[in-house]
């Protein structure tokens, strides 16, 4: 079995991870780079004789240092090169596209061109010789249709006989002028030894001086002076002449001009006005969507695991210690039960933003929001991680690697903890169920209130860092294109399956964290362990917010690690002081209740989709149980009010902590730590004392 | 004339970029070159506001600030 590591490079939008997820189906993988926090997609497959290890390298449009994710191409392909490039091209965009391929070529790698989009192509009357581009190329060209037609058999063929025969590319020339340059670095200047890159192409990188070199800047200044022009400038232009060159020779047809069905959408689309209603119109489907269709199923989930497999394990041994029942149900099942019962909102989350990437909506939304935005000293860019925080906190804040200046970034950095992920939803409407009659408002002043802070954060981050000048917005905006369904659920399901590994594992494990502290020492009441002793310090600090009950401030302690750990330790909490009691638990009945309640689940999900409103999920919530009295005994209104107002603006979520630390730093981490403590405590205080001044319920 | 000048729906032609001083190399000039804004292109502009400018070249779309769209020189 021989090994061959295939990168996949590209303009942004071409179609790199539809073909990949076309040949790899699904042992795709999602990770990060290291050090770096951009995606890295990978996939291992075998064919015949072959194991191929692919990497999806993040789009760019040239070999350079710009912004994060095009230095981790440009590096990726500098540092460690692969057995062969794949360089996908839109075979609607020819010329342009070649642009980055005469960078490659310089890489002397093997390679294969994969002219993709040809469908389009076919359609704007553009027709492109393949063979001619391949002689003159040097290389495999290949037609694609990365939506349609079954690429890995001819994908995989072409990169075997490429990396066999070792079939590079032919080698460019250039105008004589850029040739003597490349010359004089070649003699007098050392090519680093660290790089294994060709020293032709370090030259020519050096001549754009994005690799530093001293002794090439000198015999740039002398050329430029003698030149009177910029030699930047001079070797562009002969990239564009090579782009130029090979296009004209290929394209056998140009094509038709006529009004695109793109054009007419943009007209509304990127409408000052209707522009934002489509995309109030979009997210509210969006979250719509992923909520009531995931709820009534998580909601089940939660529901099976605590009301069916706790007493069962209990039934199930009767004569094992209390403490290893315990760990069993309050540690392992509830781990797993917690993350599991998360899978359908988010892997629904993802389903809804990878359709949005997908049709060529997303990246639009800058455009609408850069006005707004722009007031806090970001650019429309920063709109797109902070809308994912309301997906989940994490990978917001790991998709900052869109923004080009740390600036933009420490600001939406500071935005995205206070934009209402799922797990605040769940203890939202964990709470909403048991004390209010009506928790829809309240919640969705909960979001509003988030979104004010986020702002607020903002607009004092914006005053407080020193000004710098950024590179402004620049962005393609690509066709809107029918999402493909196969590969849309693909990319959920790969994306849904790294979320649970990545997440699964950290919550698994502080769960079994937390059920510790809950238990240590052992057989004790539940106020004087780890936990309760915290937890009742704690009253101090919280009573003048309306938390006066130990146990609900005991509960805070562990949702220092996730928020929604909230419910399941309050579970946890209130129950041993209540001592749940399984003697009347009965197998067979209750498996059957489960079993009728789960129909009512996927009924409810059914429902969903055709009432018009965010369904009425909250009542659903079991409202008699003694937890839940008891729990309802021990806040007011208010108390629970000013409580959910904390758990909102305070970071209680150690991925979002430790997310923010990996990529700003400890100092960041903790002040922003800290300032979301204070300011929770001190919104909260207001809202609880207003609202009882008021009378609001 | 510069690019932010152009009328909507009018075809012009990149003539160069202007820069303050010679031999600079900013990260935009570098940005907008790497995605087909060169000399010689023929770009027509589809939509203007008053923070960005809509540009088709060749066959795609290009969005660019109007601080941008200030520096790209036209015929
Ligand atoms: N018509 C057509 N659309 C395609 C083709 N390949 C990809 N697409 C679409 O192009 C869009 C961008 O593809 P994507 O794989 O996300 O591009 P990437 O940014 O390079 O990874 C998606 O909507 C795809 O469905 C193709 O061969 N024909
Ligand atoms: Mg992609």
């Amino acid at each position: 079995m021989k090994n061959i590591e295939v990168a996949f490079v590209g303009n942004p939008n071409v179609g790199k991870s539809t073909i990949i997820n076309n040949i790899a189906k699904t042992s795709l993988k999602v990770g990060n780079w290291p050090g770096v926090t951009v995606r890295k997609i990978e996939a291992s497959l075998v064919y015949k004789n072959y194991e191929f290890h692919i990497i999806d390298l993040p789009g760019t449009y040239s070999l350079d240092y710009i912004s994060e994710d095009v230095a981790v191409t440009t590096d990726f392909l500098v540092n460690h090169p692969p057995d062969v490039i794949i360089n996908i091209i839109e075979a609607t965009n020819l010329e342009r596209s070649l642009i980055l391929t005469a960078e490659l070529i310089e890489l002397r790698l093997p390679m294969v061109i994969v002219l993709n989009m040809w469908d389009e192509a076919l359609k704007l009357g553009i027709d492109i010789d393949t063979k001619k581009m391949s002689e003159l190329i040097g290389v495999d060209v290949i037609s694609s249709i990365g939506t349609k037609e079954d690429l890995k058999e001819k994908l995989l063929e072409s990169i075997i006989k490429t990396y066999e025969k070792n079939i590079t590319p032919k080698p460019l020339r250039y105008s004589e002028i850029t040739e003597q340059a490349i010359q004089d670095i070649l003699s007098s200047c050392a090519v680093p030894v660290d790089k294994k890159i060709p020293p032709r192409f370090f030259a020519i990188k050096a001549l754009e001086r994005i690799f530093p070199c001293d002794c090439c800047t000198n015999i740039i200044s002398r050329l430029e002076k003698d030149l009177k022009e910029n030699i930047y400038d001079i070797l562009k232009k002969d990239i564009y002449g090579v782009a130029h060159f090979i296009s004209s020779n290929v394209v056998k047809r140009n094509f038709k001009n006529e009004i695109e069905l793109t054009e007419v959408l943009d007209k509304f689309a990127l409408h000052p006005v209707f522009g934002l209603l489509i995309f109030v119109g979009v997210m509210y489907l969006m979250f719509k969507l992923s909520f009531d269709v995931s709820y009534p199923i998580s909601n089940w989930i939660g529901n099976f695991e605590s009301a069916f497999l706790h007493p069962l394990v209990y039934k199930l041994l009767p004569k094992a210690p209390y403490i290893v029942k315990s760990f069993i149900t309050g540690a392992v099942l509830d781990g797993v039960g917690f993350v599991i019962s998360f899978a359908p909102l988010v892997g629904a989350l993802f389903l809804g933003l990878s359709t949005l990437e997908m049709s060529g909506y997303l990246p639009r939304v800058p455009i609408i929001f850069d006005r707004f935005v722009s007031k806090f000293g970001i650019d429309g860019r920063g709109i797109l991680p902070f809308m994912l925080g309301f997906g989940c906190n994490v990978p917001a804040i790991m998709a900052l690697k869109i923004l080009e200046d740390k600036r933009s970034k420490l600001i939406v950095a500071a935005m995205i903890p206070f934009t209402s992920c799922p797990a605040r939803f769940v203890v939202f409407a964990f709470f909403g169920a048991i004390f209010f009659k009506n928790p829809a408002p309240i919640i969705l002043f909960l979001y509003l209130l988030g979104i004010f802070f986020s702002i607020i954060t903002a607009v004092v981050m914006n005053k407080l860092l020193p000004k710098a000048e950024g590179l402004p917005m620049i962005l393609e905006l690509p066709p809107y294109r029918k999402p493909p369904l196969k590969i849309v659920l693909n990319i959920a399901y790969v994306e849904l399956k790294g979320f649970l590994k990545r997440a699964g594992t950290f919550i698994f494990a502080s769960t079994v964290v937390v059920w510790a502290f809950l238990n240590i020492p052992p057989n004790t009441n539940i106020k004087d362990t780890v936990a309760g002793r915290i937890g009742s310090a704690l009253v101090y600090i919280f009573k003048p917010i309306g938390i006066e009950d130990w146990r609900a401030t005991t509960s805070l302690v562990p949702a220092f690690l996730a928020r929604e750990i909230i419910i399941s330790s309050m579970g946890t909490i209130y129950s041993a002081s209540t001592k749940e009691d399984y003697t009347n638990f009965d197998i067979k009945k209750s498996f059957k209740e489960q079993v009728a309640s789960f129909e009512e689940a996927i009924k409810n999900t059914a429902l969903s989709f055709v009432s018009p409103g965010f369904s009425n999920v909250f009542t659903q919530e079991s409202n008699s149980s003694s937890v839940t009295k008891e729990i309802r005994k021990s806040l007011s209104p208010y108390g629970a009010l000013s409580f959910m107002v904390f758990v909102l603006l305070y970071t209680s979520c150690i991925a979002t902590v430790s997310i923010l630390k990996s990529e700003f730093g400890t100092r960041f981490a903790v002040l922003f730590l800290l300032y979301s403590f204070v300011l929770g405590w001190i919104v909260a205080f207001v809202i609880y004392r207003l609202s009882m001044v008021l009378h609001v319920f | 004339m510069k690019l932010i000048e152009v009328p909507v729906d009018k075809e012009v032609n990149i003539k160069g970029y202007i820069i303050n001083g010679r031999n600079e190399n900013p990260g935009w000039k570098r940005k907008l070159i790497s995605m087909g804004i060169i000399p010689g292109a023929s770009v027509k502009v589809l939509r203007k506001d008053d923070r960005n400018t809509l540009l088709k070249i060749y066959n795609s779309r290009i969005s660019i600030c109007n601080c941008l769209a200030d520096k790209v020189e036209v015929e």
